[in-house]
């Protein structure tokens, strides 16, 4: 498990903060307090959910059944990983509080990058919930058709991606079953 | 003095509104669930590491929250809404893309802003565009969650297989206009 520590996204996401801060400060009109009010209410909102969320996963993640996770969507899996990773996708509601917690507890039960990468892509681009609430009502359902059209390769080819930049650059360390 | 308490008040409901609510319970009967199959240590050792990872979150969370809510007030929508509205072209799909991935908020934010573009006669491709970008490489989702929770290796080799896309989706969007209907304006189409 990794400790609170200092590594390069914490640095990269301070020092963004900063150059906003000085960018709102110096336009002036109360928009840094603005800014800065929106951001701490979004954290009070969020991290309560955050942490239920994380429990119910870290619960959830000694119950999957990780030999079949790791035959299904392992490193070893191939175009069978991708294509289920790209089919479950679009099934998981609630948006990034929902899957990243998932996703984390995939990885962990020994899940590969590809099949992985699938899932998110497929649960971006194709989520149904945010579709039928969001994209129909709004935009009519053949512009939703032909979004869903252009987007239909998308999963898949992601998860290719992600074989060719593993053969690339080598596996990231962590994640190797 | 009574709007602040109403306003204390409306935070608060949605501090602990119903995805809190849903979670918690959730979270509850996993526990009860562990606790009956797998014994008290391992409930133990699940919230141990939770208290871990949730330590590690924290400053990454707040940096990130604080990084949407400043490039809300910082990027006006209506700034956002002349540059893709105006644009079309290969051009216009780029720069969908990057104002897609740069929208903060859920979609009751960016749906919003992409019915205002549609209105306003945007082409179709960079529509699409811009929802991909959105939802797939989106720099608040990336900030709050990819970085923090999958590492900065795993979120770089995603985003180097997924970055393009976007372009993709909003190119095969335009080459379907042939069948599905055009958009409320005419130089929607090209």
């Amino acid at each position: 498990m990794k400790m609170p520590g200092f590594d390069i996204s914490l640095v990269i996401i301070w020092a963004l903060v900063a150059v906003l801060v000085v960018l709102a400060w110096r336009r002036g009109e109360g928009r840094l307090q603005r800014g800065l009010r929106r951001g701490f209410e979004m954290f009070l909102i969020n991290g309560p959910r955050v942490v239920v969320a994380l429990l119910a996963a870290g619960f959830l993640s000694y119950f999957l059944p990780k030999a079949l996770i790791a035959e299904w969507l392992g490193h070893e899996s191939g175009w069978q990983g991708i294509l289920i990773g790209s089919a479950v996708g679009p099934f998981f509601p609630g948006g990034p509080l929902v899957i990243f917690p998932v996703l984390v507890a995939l990885l962990k039960a020994g899940a590969g990058l590809p099949s992985v990468f699938a899932f998110l892509t497929s649960a971006s681009v194709w989520g149904v919930h945010r579709i039928i609430m969001f994209e129909i009502p709004m935009m009519g359902p053949r512009f939703a058709a032909a979004r869903m059209i252009a987007s239909l390769a998308l999963p898949p080819l992601s998860g290719l991606m992600a074989v060719l930049v593993i053969r690339l650059l080598g596996a990231p360390a962590g994640v190797i079953p | 003095m009574n709007a602040l308490k109403r306003k204390k008040a409306s935070l608060l409901s949605e501090i602990f509104g119903v995805p809190f609510w849903v979670f918690a319970a959730i979270s509850l009967v996993m526990g009860v669930l562990t606790w009956q199959l797998r014994g008290p240590a391992t409930v133990e050792a699940a919230v141990m590491g939770d208290i871990d990872l949730f330590l590690f979150l924290v400053p990454r969370m707040l940096g990130g929250m604080l990084i949407a809510g400043l490039v809300q007030v910082v990027l006006p929508p209506e700034v956002v809404a002349k540059w893709v509205g105006a644009e079309s072209g290969f051009r216009g799909l780029l720069i969908a893309t990057v104002v897609g991935a740069l929208t903060p908020g859920g979609p009751m934010t960016s749906f919003p802003i992409v019915v205002a573009f549609y209105m306003s006669g945007a082409d179709r491709g960079a529509l699409v565009a811009y929802i991909t970008a959105w939802s797939l490489i989106g720099f608040q989702r990336f900030m709050i969650w990819e970085l923090p929770l999958l590492g900065p290796e795993v979120a770089l080799y995603r985003v180097l297989s997924v970055f393009w896309m976007p372009v993709l989706a909003g190119f095969i969007a335009r080459r379907l206009t042939i069948w599905t209907a055009p958009p409320p304006s005419e130089e929607g189409t090209r």
